[in-house]
């Protein structure tokens, strides 16, 4: 693996940059490569976590050093590798009403992109993103291919809370927060689904592979839709 | 707000469950050497106000923190072992120093962990209680009945001026003007009102950037220092968002978080750069003496 840079992340975990681009291949290559640590069962090695563009290594410094710790992770990165496939098999629709009181950020990405908001709406909506990875809070999906019409800068003050169910740009960057949480991205929507619900099983209804595509519903529809709380059955489409 | 915290969730982050556990992890762990636990063990952490529990069996606890704790209404000492009763009322009442604070029973809590923890993630609801804060009128089951031997700790002594915290610079320093890192190295920071358990808040000279502090979300360490564009730095804690898109100027030195969760808001606090080699010199070297301190108990 050519151009990768280690740096430490404090003293209990390491930062491996692969590159500074969200790209299915790219996001395939440190996902495998997170999997040939995880297997090397490297003494002191905790939890290895995948993001976009890098890998966090977690591990204890009472059992090895981050010198010792970063030349045995660049030797296994050097190993070529064949890469896993995102699972293009399943598609998970999530309903979502836009703009009004669920997407206040609506008329502020419609400004900045030089967009109208049915512009927008119908641009981010109708089309698959690929989830990268889950992680920022439980059941939250990083998705991919969000058109680049509609990148907008997250805000400079970060909300101290989003509500659930929250649909938001940050960058070029586009995702649900699935329970509510301090945020920096531009809302644009609502979904009134419980993303994650740790009584249900699967907690989350998707995994990092799987796409997601978001469908415009009214309000009516999302206060019919949140009523059913868990009774309410998702679209999921396999082997598209 | 009280909850039960043990160390912490480890080995969820690429699900997003974040490691949560006590704030302060060294003020737990002397609360647990005071009743016979493990360091790690299961207590209630409480922030500013502490709860009032009452007693149906006898037990064993202790409480830390800047904490000025009564039982059945006379003042009893913090850090030290305090054998209860049947109908004791320990009262734990408000923060005379510090945030934080812990109270620690003998055989921790009869409670499932949920994740390979016990400690409660409020956001998500796992751990603790229902992962519920406590509330009036609950009843927690403990593991074990007994009185121990009394020990005593001599509390710690309040600090007083500038915090010092400890930080190794990285991964995103390259986001920074020298400007700001200058300014982040030699200007005094205010705790803010916001900062929880999330996060840190600081107030204090703006940090400069070359070109803005978005980033492709990565992920976050404990005592990661995240930048958004208002240059006003975030410090994430125990509840943190286990991935982030702002840049990281760097994160605080394990041993120095235990100092700065204790940091109340209007607190001042000042950062010192060392590297990673001498961060994890200064853990080893703190574990060690931890270890020889609980073989005294």
């Amino acid at each position: 693996m050519k151009n990768i840079s280690i740096a430490p992340l404090g003293d209990h975990a390491l930062c491996v940059t692969f590159g500074n681009a969200i790209s299915v291949d790219l996001s395939n290559t440190i996902r495998s490569y997170s999997q040939v640590i995880a297997d090397a069962r490297l003494t002191g090695v905790g939890e290895v976590v995948p993001t976009y563009c890098t890998m966090m290594i977690c591990y204890d410094p009472l059992q090895i050093g981050y010198g010792t710790l970063s030349e045995k992770i660049r030797a296994l990165l050097k190993q070529p590798l064949p890469s896993a496939e995102i699972d293009l098999t399943r598609r998970v629709h999530i309903p979502v009403c836009y703009g009004g009181k669920f997407g206040p950020d609506l008329s502020f990405v419609a400004q900045h992109t030089g967009l109208t908001e049915e512009e927008v709406i119908s641009r981010h909506a109708g089309r698959d993103y690929p989830i990268f990875m889950l992680g920022f809070l439980p059941g939250f999906p990083y998705l991919g291919d969000l058109d680049s019409a509609l990148n907008t800068p997250r805000l400079s003050s970060p909300r101290i809370r989003i509500a659930p169910g929250s649909v938001g740009i940050g960058g070029e960057q586009t995702g649900i927060y699935p329970i509510a949480s301090p945020g920096g991205w531009r809302l644009i929507g609502r979904t009134p689904i419980k993303l994650f619900d740790p009584k249900r099983t699967p907690a989350t209804p998707y995994v990092a592979g799987n796409r997601i595509r978001f469908d415009p519903i009214s309000e009516l529809e999302y206060n019919a839709i949140f009523e059913q709380g868990s009774d309410y059955q998702l679209w999921i489409e396999d082997g598209v | 707000m009280t909850t039960i915290q043990d160390f912490g969730r480890s080995g969820y982050l690429s699900s997003g469950i974040t490691s949560s556990g006590a704030m302060d992890t060294h003020s737990l762990a002397l609360a647990n050497l005071l009743v016979g636990n493990p360091m790690d063990a299961a207590g209630l952490e409480f922030c500013l106000f502490g709860p009032t529990v009452a007693f149906d069996s006898d037990s064993c606890v202790s409480v830390t923190g800047g904490f000025s704790p009564k039982l059945n209404g006379a003042p009893v000492k913090s850090y030290t072992t305090l054998n209860v009763s049947t109908g004791d009322v320990l009262e734990v009442g408000y923060a005379q120093s510090g945030v934080y604070g812990y109270l620690a029973v003998s055989g921790s809590f009869a409670i499932e962990a949920v994740l390979g923890s016990m400690s409660t993630n409020t956001r998500c609801g796992i751990g603790g209680v229902d992962g519920n804060r406590l509330s009036d009128g609950m009843d927690i089951a403990l593991r074990q009945e007994e009185h121990r031997e009394c020990k005593a700790i001599i509390p710690p002594v309040e600090e007083t001026g500038p915090l010092y915290i400890r930080v190794i610079l990285g991964p995103q320093t390259d986001r920074f003007t020298k400007r700001g890192l200058d300014a982040f190295l030699g200007e005094e920071y205010t705790v803010a009102v916001q900062s929880d358990r999330m996060g840190i808040r600081l107030e204090g000279a703006a940090i400069e950037t070359i070109n803005g502090t978005d980033i492709i979300s990565d992920g976050t360490a404990l005592g990661a220092i995240q930048v958004p564009g208002n240059g006003q730095p975030i410090i994430l804690m125990a509840d943190r968002q286990t991935t982030g898109g702002y840049a990281k100027l760097g994160v605080i030195a394990s041993i120095d978080i235990p100092r700065l969760a204790q940091a109340k808001p209007g607190r001042k606090i000042r950062f010192v750069s060392i590297s990673v080699e001498d961060a994890q010199k200064n853990y080893a070297d703190y574990c060690n003496a931890m270890k020889r301190f609980a073989s005294e108990f």
